[in-house]
């Protein structure tokens, strides 16, 4: 059975008025980026750039480096405002939204796996998992519970009670994809999920956050410099200089 | 990979007629074409001609005749020598793959569009191996040896249209002086060619401390 919290049952659910017609996604989309534009100082990032994914979809954003990928999955995930363009991100409009809001949005429905750094170095494996559902006030047995699952899932129940300094980078990260499926997201953003490991390791850990994305029916933008990663993906978007410059249909 | 070499690992396993070393073979190879009936044939001819090979029996029960064949001593250090000596890598330059992206990029073919085309078709290509059920390790194996080659090819498509982004003139002279190297530094470096070098650093973890 697939652990999955309800957030419906939580206290602080962002209310329906959130919902404006105006921001729905249309039926099947859990993201809808338009004209996303971005640039840090005179370095301009992002040229307007669109992207859609379907529910369910697994999409790999690819390109040199440099390209934009990072800059457009912080905006997709509501990581950053992009300075120009809409994102809706299940139904609503990000910019629309305060930082809390947000926050609250990416800590429920989304799951977000990032390159580095990412634990908090205070905290065990199972508290770092633990961590999003504690937060939105899970009573911590049940917390700890799943999180127990999630790490047993992704092969990382041996460091259950290790410190991040105490772990492998391969554990770190499995401990990672633990915390952002945790939560039971409707869409997942991975930025190089594996860019610190070896190849082996790196295709392991992002074949278990693939298979499991897949198993929930949930939907993954996966940032990444690993052919055989994309090729695991139902659409290549392929961006060069800070716009979408080729896309693949793998499906 | 000759079909001789196989047929005698296969037969290496112990006596067999030339339906169970044609099941043997596809079993083996089964991402690839089936090898078929009349080859098999051909081959335990030739391969008796030579010795390496040797009738054992005849089994006549019920249905057809079928012919029985062992392998011989010499077939058996035939086979040794053939394991014992690596194969010989791809021969660069006889590729379908080098041959159309050196006219595409040469004949300044939309030389873009033809590098994602290709690069689409790899990836689904790539993409049906993986999901492709493997049947026991060793076939496994066999669709490891062939995403592996498909990574190649990518990693050099990637060179390829880094060259063409950033020079599409000089491009085709230098594709095949740089088959070999994976040079992202070069891409990247290209690809930012345009970019004021006050604002971008090489390094882009500083970028973001300073931010
Ligand atoms: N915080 C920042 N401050 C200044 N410039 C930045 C910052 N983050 C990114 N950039 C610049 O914006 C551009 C796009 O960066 P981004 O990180 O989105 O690229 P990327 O495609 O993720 O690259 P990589 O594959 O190397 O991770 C680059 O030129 C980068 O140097
Ligand atoms: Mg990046």
């Amino acid at each position: 059975m697939t652990p999955q919290s309800t957030p419906g049952d939580l206290p602080g659910t962002p209310p329906a008025d959130h919902l404006a017609a105006a921001d729905r996604v249309p039926a099947g989309a859990v993201l809808e980026a338009h004209g996303v534009q971005h640039a840090y100082r005179r370095t301009v990032a992002l040229r307007g750039v669109d992207l859609r994914v379907e529910a369910g979809e697994v999409v790999a954003v690819t390109g040199p480096s440099g390209c934009g990928k990072s800059t457009l999955l912080h905006a997709a995930a509501g990581l950053l405002v992009p300075q120009a363009g809409t994102v809706t991100l299940l139904g609503r409009d990000l910019a629309r939204l305060t930082e809390d809001e947000r926050a609250l949005l990416r800590r429920r429905e989304v799951g977000i796996v990032l390159q580095f750094g990412q634990l908090v170095p205070e905290l065990t494996a199972v508290d770092n998992v633990a961590l999003p559902l504690l937060l939105d006030g899970h009573p911590a047995d049940g917390a700890r519970r799943l999180a127990l699952d999630w790490l047993q899932r992704c092969g990382a129940e041996d460091v259950a009670a290790t410190m991040p300094s105490d772990m492998s980078g391969g554990e770190a990260q499995r401990v990672a994809v633990a915390r952002a499926l945790v939560t039971g997201p409707s869409v997942v953003f991975a930025d190089e999920p594996t860019g610190s490991l070896d190849t082996l390791a790196g295709r392991q850990v992002l074949g278990l956050l693939v298979a499991a994305v897949r198993e929930r029916g949930a939907s993954l933008v996966i940032v990444t410099h690993d052919n055989t990663v994309a090729a695991r993906s139902d659409r290549e978007v392929r961006l060069v200089d800070g716009a979408v410059a080729a896309e693949a249909v793998l499906r | 990979m000759s079909t001789a070499d196989v047929v005698l690992a296969l037969l290496s396993r112990g006596p067999a007629h030339g339906y169970d070393l044609k099941r043997g073979h596809d079993t083996w190879f089964d991402q690839g074409r089936p090898l078929a009936f009349g080859q098999v044939y051909a081959t335990l001819a030739r391969l008796e001609r030579d010795g390496l090979a040797a009738v054992a029996h005849t089994e006549t029960g019920g249905g057809p005749e079928r012919t029985v064949y062992e392998i011989t001593p010499s077939g058996r250090a035939r086979l040794a020598a053939w394991i014992d000596e690596p194969a010989e890598p791809a021969a660069p330059g006889a590729d379908e793959l080098i041959r159309k992206t050196v006219a595409a990029l040469r004949l300044g073919l939309d030389p873009a569009g033809f590098v994602a085309r290709q690069r689409a078709a790899h990836l689904r290509r790539m993409r049906a191996l993986e999901q492709a059920p493997a049947t026991d390790p060793t076939s496994r194996l066999v669709v490891e040896h062939a995403v592996a080659h498909l990574d190649a090819d990518l990693r050099w498509l990637e060179v390829a249209a880094g060259y063409v982004a950033a020079d599409g003139v000089a491009a085709p002279v230098r594709l095949l002086d740089h088959v070999a190297a994976d040079d992202h530094a070069d891409v990247d470096a290209d690809d930012h060619a345009d970019e004021s070098a006050a604002d971008h650093s090489d390094d882009h973890s500083d970028d973001r401390s300073r931010a």
